[in-house]
């Protein structure tokens, strides 16, 4: 085969050695931005169009050479540091919800139920995995206005009670979905409209809160107001929405507006007075966790009936609650157990953190965030809760990917699927001067 | 006097890190930098340039970000970060012993009072 004489052919040949086609636009694009200067200057030095191009194209190298090594830089991250604390995750899950069910008369219906739970989590966390996460960003006006019409519609039910399966059954999950995805894509659409697309990403993260009412409990409100502020503070200190100093003025009115909301229901000022409680008496519960914790072995039960139930370790798992799991295990099974089924999660945080505070794009910078805070907000509230003995006071939500319940667990591998794909992609997602994401397919295979 | 590649090969890295030392710069910014520093010397194939970049870029020595240059055409500038400082100054110190190492052994030996 020749040497390629125009800029098209080298390009076309230097694509070919690349295997990750996500990745061949973009090099492509960078690659010709250079060709194309390179030619203009010898053009300025007195070469006719053709003979300015042939030199360009000399002047850079051999394009199989270029392209073998761009294609050595360039591969997809499979990302194994958070696929097996994912996959470890999935499977505690899954044997501890079997161990739950031991000993049941219909125990084979719920170990087949909660197999098909697990695979259905699976197969949504690997969809979006594989997936183009920068669709999102394409969509994101969309997304958002589905996300809010979506919410407004539970409300909306809750207020007539027209539909009462669902009178609960959204509103739960959406209040971690809301903050981990469509407050990015808020703000990731609003965004380089300086104070006045703020005051809109501020305006919608109010709207989000229309849900919480439902529940009559401030704790509710939590997740979006930790999050939603979070999001909202890393893009003003990026200067995504300008410089003017009334954007950090809109983000505290934000955060006073939802304590307000939660001081309105007249339940902030007993969750208060329960937090003092909890400081001066170390518990709100019929359990004391500070018992638990003095008297916790590194492995095995503890000494003395710590929780009042009076059951063996097997009888305890057969019926667990979610807001006492850990609790219990600590109890039952000492501190080695306790941290054990913590880990895949510390684990998958820290990496995601690691990985998330080295993102350059602006899409995937703020869905990891979103993400990752909701499901930090999660583990941490439960956390406390524990420790406290706070029940409701700091949570309603399940420790991410351990005690989840079935749509919660969908839920999780949904934003971790994402979260996945955006560390996967992210050396090939480029952005332009105006933010603008090239393009993307809908599945991407290496 | 023609250079020999091997002599300049192993300190590329270190060459790109310290153009991006004085502010952000584009592929051909850098390149047309290297030969006014070099005096005409080190003449940076594109096709180095960009694989050795992305590398940079992959192990956080160097961001990268699109602006738009003179003529409103767009360019990827990339970015010192403060992890490629740290591997500049690293590397500056390293390539200095070597260049004294081999210094002193051209010159015929280590002699009195030489650092």
């Amino acid at each position: 085969m020749g040497k390629p004489e125009t800029i098209r052919a080298y390009l076309d040949t230097v694509q070919e050695q690349i295997r990750w086609k996500r990745a061949r636009p973009v090099l492509a694009r960078e690659l010709e931005q250079h060709l194309t200067d390179q030619r203009d200057a010898f053009q300025t030095e007195g070469k006719d169009p053709e003979t300015a191009e042939r030199l360009a194209v000399e002047e850079m190298g051999d394009p199989v050479s270029v392209g073998t090594e761009l294609d050595r830089v360039h591969r997809p991250k499979p990302q194994w540091g958070l696929l097996l604390p994912a996959a470890v995750s999935l499977c505690l899950w899954l044997s501890i919800q079997i161990a739950s069910f031991w000993g049941l008369s219909s125990f084979w219906d719920y170990v087949q139920q909660d197999v098909m739970i697990s695979l259905l989590a699976l197969v949504v966390m690997a969809l979006l995995y594989l997936g183009d996460y920068t669709l999102l960003g394409r969509w994101a006006g969309a997304l958002v206005a589905l996300g809010t019409m979506a919410m407004a519609l539970i409300v909306l039910n809750y207020v007539i009670q027209w539909y009462r399966p669902l009178l609960y059954a959204g509103t739960y999950h959406t209040q971690l979905l809301l903050p981990a995805v469509v407050t990015p894509l808020a703000i990731y659409r609003l965004r380089e409209k300086e104070t006045p697309g703020l005051a809109a990403c501020v305006l919608l993260c109010l709207l989000q809160l229309g849900e919480a009412v439902i529940w009559m409990l401030p704790v509710v409100y939590l997740p979006g107001l930790v999050c939603n502020t979070g999001l909202l503070c890393l893009a003003v200190k990026k200067g995504w929405f300008g410089r003017s100093r009334w954007n950090w003025a809109l983000i505290a009115a934000y955060a006073l507006t939802v304590l307000a909301l939660m001081a309105r229901g007249g339940n902030l000022t007993g969750m208060a007075s329960r937090y003092i409680a909890l400081l001066h008496a170390g518990t709100a519960s019929a359990w004391d966790p500070r018992a638990v914790f003095s008297q916790a072995k590194l492995i095995g039960m503890a000494e003395g009936d710590l929780l009042g139930l009076g059951e063996s370790p097997l009888h305890w798992l057969m019926g667990w609650k979610w807001e006492e799991f850990l609790l219990g295990v600590l109890a039952y099974f000492g501190w080695l157990p306790f941290l054990a089924l913590q880990l895949p999660m510390a684990v998958l945080l820290v990496t995601g953190w690691r990985k998330c505070l080295r993102q350059t794009a602006v899409l995937g910078r703020l869905l990891g965030t979103g993400i990752l805070l909701t499901l930090t907000w999660q583990a941490i509230s439960y956390l406390l809760q524990t420790f406290t003995g706070g029940w409701n006071l700091f949570t309603l939500f399940p420790y991410p990917l351990l005690t989840d319940g079935g749509k919660a667990l969908v839920l999780d591998c949904a934003l971790l699927g994402i979260l996945l794909s955006v560390f996967r992609c992210g050396s090939v997602v480029w952005e332009d001067a105006r933010g603008r994401v090239f393009s993307g397919r809908l599945f991407q295979f290496p | 006097m023609e250079i020999d590649k091997s002599l300049v090969s192993g300190s590329m890295a270190l060459l790109v890190l310290k153009l991006l030392e004085d502010g952000d710069k584009y592929g051909y910014q850098m390149i047309e930098e290297m030969k006014r520093r070099s005096d005409d010397t080190f003449h940076l194939k594109a096709g180095t340039l960009y694989p050795l970049l992305h590398s940079l870029e992959e192990k956080g020595l160097v961001t990268a970000y699109e602006r738009e240059a003179a003529a409103g055409k767009p360019r990827r500038y990339y970015h010192l970060t403060k992890e490629g400082g740290a591997a500049l100054r690293q590397k500056e110190e390293s390539w200095n012993t070597y260049a004294r190492a081999v210094g002193r052994v051209l010159r015929g030996g280590a002699c009195c009072g030489e650092a």
